[in-house]
């Protein structure tokens, strides 16, 4: 009580001393005007902070470039001529097998395929095949003529992609000795000697071949005992890798390879089976 | 003023000594929390736009970063509206959720100013005449320095990162399998230069391989005198290769004596980061599993990234 006194004994003393014709004007309290004095200094403060922390996320300064990516399908099979940059394709359903009289022996007959791909080093060759009727398999290296050869053996490929346009394949032949030069390749499970009627036969294909002990094997005495023995898959594969393009730099394009499949005839028949062969490449280097 | 400072009671003039110390205080608190010695850009806004789709993407207190819209490769829309690369307008959506416009004009919408735009991939992939990133391919990173004084020497350190990003349940994801982020940095590499012309890829010879980091010195660059809006600016290009395959890499390697398509240091690269770049056989020496580790490695990235983004992110020296 004493204070407040006090105040307004000295708000009217200088009020009275400074202005004393002037009416006095209603002013805030002091208290009040310490309180907005205060509150205007905070508001300065926020404002400062925020622009600051505004600026300061800013700091970091970044650009960010983007592009989508696509897995690359690289290694394919065809039934005949294939070109990845002009996107001709012949696909594979196009190869079939007709007219093979398996009854007569010493017999050949030669199909068309074809390996392309991009952006791979290396692939294997991989044949897994039946052997109800005794074919046996070569598979040669060949060469792409667009022009009929004058002479020489040659197969041709009609185009089904592509109106009344034939290639035509030569096999390639060895420089020096001027042979056929096939492609180099050894089984995984051929049973050796072959089995009691001279019949080439697959066996297991190792101690992790549970495919085979599943299915041919039925007890320890018994491999073969209750399913067509014939009707297991020999497994080929070629020994080397074939390189898709002979140099470094050429990696990056994409490349057509052409074979030639030439199945033998024994003339051993099984007139009541089929034999099914599936063809395979693969990019993995080791088998 | 005076008058009532001095008439104040010894109450009040208690009061407002509290209040200006508790204000005093708190000034010396936000100081300390948030740095003063930070050099602030306050007053400077953080968009421009110039001329030709040139994009200002942040006014820093020493130099700017500026991006050119000039190849739009991947921004492609068909006749009818349908983005020709499937899924580039919700990367873009996403990118912008992270603060990356991509908008070239609208900044409105864009308070952080970061920028995302196309990295130009120069090689085309075989279906379709497009330009898909895959192994092969090969490019460039294009960007501008501009600082605020072109007197002043500037030493930035750019952060290079490579993300995967790909189309999950719920919305575009950014790739969080390090094994992943481990491959793209070993599968992606960015050089600090390219020898040869961009569709000559025979002659191409790369030389200094970034490993995350560019650092940027201005008294190595030249800063651009003809008239237009890159007048003043540093450009900064950074060539890129995702290699075909790791017997390319290892057949191009340069050696004390040759000179090949990639560096020396890229072969130290590789034997100390093989996890980067081999998903198997990491302890082989044979050139041709090494190779199948690597075609693994792409298979893998391919498998889970759909779309990469390159962000390079300056970290300002505020000395």
């Amino acid at each position: 009580m004493r204070n407040k006194k006090e105040l307004e004994t000295n708000i009217e003393t200088s009020a009275v001393s400074v202005a004393p014709e002037k009416k006095k004007k209603p002013r805030l309290s002091l208290a009040a005007r310490i309180y907005t004095v205060f509150t205007a200094i905070v508001v300065f403060i926020a404002a400062f902070v925020s622009v600051y922390v505004y600026s300061w996320f800013l700091e970091r300064e970044s650009v960010g470039a983007y592009a989508p990516i696509s897995a690359p399908d690289s290694l394919f099979i065809a039934a005949g001529h294939s070109d990845m940059e002009n996107y001709v394709f012949e696909n594979i359903r196009y190869l079939y097998f007709h007219g093979i009289d398996a009854s007569a022996p010493g017999e050949y007959y030669d199909y068309l395929f074809c390996v392309y791909g991009k952006g791979i080093n290396q692939y294997r060759i991989q044949l897994a095949y039946t052997t109800n009727n005794q074919f046996t398999y070569e598979i040669f290296y060949a060469d792409e003529h667009e022009v009929e050869p004058s002479e020489g053996y040659y197969i041709s490929y009609d185009m089904h992609t592509v109106a009344d346009t034939t290639y035509y394949y030569t096999i390639r032949k060895d420089a020096d000795s001027g042979e056929d030069v096939a492609v180099e390749g050894h089984f995984l499970n051929l049973k050796d000697p072959a089995d009691s009627d001279g019949n080439m036969l697959a066996k297991d294909a190792g101690d992790n071949d549970a495919y085979f002990d599943l299915t041919y094997e039925n007890g320890e005495n018994s491999v073969y005992a209750n399913v067509n023995k014939y009707g297991a898959p020999l497994y080929w594969q070629t020994s080397q890798p074939i390189r898709a393009h002979e140099n470094a730099s050429d990696l990056s394009k994409p490349f057509s390879h052409y074979f030639v499949l030439r199945i033998h005839t024994q003339g051993r028949v099984n007139d009541r089976e089929t034999d099914v062969i599936c063809i395979s490449a693969t990019s993995k280097s080791s088998g | 003023m005076k008058n009532f400072l001095v008439n104040l009671s010894k109450k009040h003039k208690e009061l407002l000594s509290s209040l200006l110390l508790a204000l005093v205080t708190g000034i010396v608190l936000l100081v300390a929390l948030f740095g003063i010695n930070k050099t602030v850009a306050w007053f400077a806004s953080n968009k421009e736009v110039d001329a030709d789709g040139l994009a200002v993407a942040v006014k820093g207190p020493k130099y700017d970063i500026l991006i050119e819209r000039n190849y739009t490769e991947f921004d492609r829309v068909t006749g009818g509206g349908n983005a020709i690369y499937d899924g580039i307008p919700d990367l873009r959506n996403q990118l912008t959720s992270e603060g990356y416009s991509s908008v070239s004009t609208d900044l409105s919408v864009n308070s952080a100013g970061l920028l995302a735009y196309n990295l130009v991939n120069l090689s085309k992939s075989f279906d379709e005449d497009l330009y898909y990133i895959m192994p092969g391919a090969y490019g460039y990173l294009v960007f501008y320095v501009k600082p605020v004084n072109p007197e002043e020497d500037l030493l930035i350190e750019f952060e290079i990162d490579i993300e995967g990003y790909y189309r999950g349940d719920t919305g575009m994801r950014k790739v969080n399998d390090q094994e992943v982020k481990d491959l793209l940095k070993g599968h992606l590499y960015f050089f600090e230069d390219r020898a040869g012309e961009d569709n000559e890829r025979e002659n191409h010879v790369y030389s200094g391989l970034l490993e995350g980091t560019y650092i940027f010195d201005s008294t190595e660059h030249t800063l651009i005198t003809e008239d237009g809006p890159l007048k003043g600016c540093y450009k900064v290009k950074l060539y890129w290769e995702w290699p075909m395959t790791y017997a390319e890499i290892h057949a191009q390697l340069s050696d004390n004596e040759n000179t090949r398509k990639y560096p020396a240091e890229m072969n130290t690269f590789i034997n100390t980061h093989r996890s980067y770049v081999f998903a198997d056989h990491l302890d082989s020496d044979d050139v041709n599993e090494l190779s199948d580790g690597y075609d693994d490695g792409d298979q893998t990235i391919g498998n889970n990234c759909e779309y990469l983004v390159v962000f390079v992110t300056a970290y300002t020296n505020d000395d």
